[in-house]
């Protein structure tokens, strides 16, 4: 730009002009516009950094918050579905060991030992496999004995205990309840009895139901007779009788 | 304007800290479900147990824990093998005594064959033989 005093050539951020040494008018408005714009700047820039950091704040919690939603609605599903998850873990673990749990089945049967059937198929969760739903009613029958066999052996062998009358009535109604089941086993699964009595089955549940009226003699007091005759008598003989020889 | 970031401020840590809590409890109640799926293999005795049952003369328990204690990965010691051999022999003995006093001669044989086999396996323990004969007042000799 040219000096408006003597028209020399100077600059712009020239206060006096380095030929005439009067004032330059220019570099003084330039100075001022440059201090107003530097400033306008900096108002626009922090108001920039302010609505940014606002954005952020609100930004973050809501996304984190989404995320935990979507996370809630996960848990959800995983629970809806966990017992499924769980059988379907189950089953195969029993799958891949499914000829050693058939051999010790078939062992059980043929050593007739229905108490230990009756645990083996509970503490393996054996239930859970329909490759051996055929043993079903027999394990039915095996868990009724059992407790016929724990209730019997547990009184008759270590405890002095003098029972009152109350508690061998209950006794006694919750061991007709297990007579009636290994004794009618066939009426109660009647609607498939291709499945559940097969030769096997129907051999072991004579053996079971034998060896129920053995250990009824042995530890109940019953007489051969009556042992033979339990089956056909109601529910209500069973109780007076069981009642009488349990309570000698 | 900060006053109302501060509010939402504040209900955003209320909802994160309940999703969180309802996110936990979920997984927590899942596993836990999946766990109660498969409850038994998890039942594992030790050698303590069996001896304690058997140090008692229970034998009927020792028999029930034997059984429970049926999966078929466990390893087991040879002290808990002879524990459970006794347990065996006591529960065939129980059937032998029921078979005898019922006059049924048909099983009989399979529960002679049962005792010998769990007496010979009862090992260390095989004193509790004669007990269990004595307590169901048995007479191998006969």
């Amino acid at each position: 730009m040219k000096c408006p005093h003597c028209g020399a050539q100077i600059g712009l951020e020239d206060n006096y002009c380095p030929f005439c040494g009067q004032v330059n008018t220019f570099a003084k408005k330039h100075q001022e516009d440059m201090k107003h714009y530097q400033q306008e700047f900096q108002r626009t820039q922090s108001a920039v950094y302010q609505q940014t950091q606002k954005a952020v704040h609100l930004t973050i919690p809501i996304v984190f918050l989404l995320l935990l939603l979507i996370l809630n609605i996960a848990a959800f599903i995983f629970v809806s579905n966990s017992w499924k998850i769980g059988t379907s873990i189950e089953k195969k673990h029993i799958h891949s060991q499914l000829p050693e749990h058939q051999k010790h089945i078939t062992q059980l049967i043929e050593n007739g030992d229905f108490c230990g059937l009756s645990y083996y198929f509970s503490f393996n969760s054996l239930y859970y496999a329909d490759e051996l739903d055929t043993y079903t009613a027999l394990v039915n029958a095996s868990d009724s004995f059992r407790s016929i066999y724990e209730l019997l052996l547990d009184n008759s062998s270590y405890y002095d205990y003098a029972f009152s009358d109350e508690e061998i009535s209950q006794t006694v109604s919750s061991m007709v309840r297990n007579l009636d089941t290994i004794f009618n086993i066939e009426r109660e699964y009647s609607y498939q009895k291709e499945l559940y009595f097969t030769d096997e089955t129907t051999t072991a549940l004579a053996d079971l139901q034998n060896q129920t009226k053995s250990i009824l003699v042995a530890y109940a007091g019953l007489t051969l007779e009556e042992a033979a005759s339990l089956p056909d008598l109601s529910s209500k003989k069973q109780q007076e009788l069981l009642e009488r020889r349990l309570g000698q | 304007m900060m006053q109302r970031i501060s509010i939402v401020k504040m209900i955003s840590g209320v909802l994160t800290i309940l999703l969180t809590i309802t996110f936990l409890l979920m997984v927590i109640t899942g596993i836990s479900e999946i766990l109660d799926s498969f409850n038994s293999p998890s039942y594992g005795l030790e050698e303590e147990d069996y001896l304690s049952v058997l140090q008692q003369e229970d034998y009927t328990t020792l028999y029930s824990m034997t059984c429970r204690d049926c999966t078929l990965d466990a390893k087991r010691s040879t002290v808990i093998e002879s524990c459970q051999a006794v347990a065996h022999y006591y529960h065939a003995a129980t059937l032998y005594k029921s078979y005898l006093l019922s006059q049924d001669s048909i099983y009989l044989p399979r529960q002679i064959r049962q005792m010998e086999q769990y007496a010979v396996r009862s090992g260390t323990y095989s004193n509790h033989i004669e007990k269990i004969n004595q307590l169901l007042e048995l007479d191998p000799t006969a």
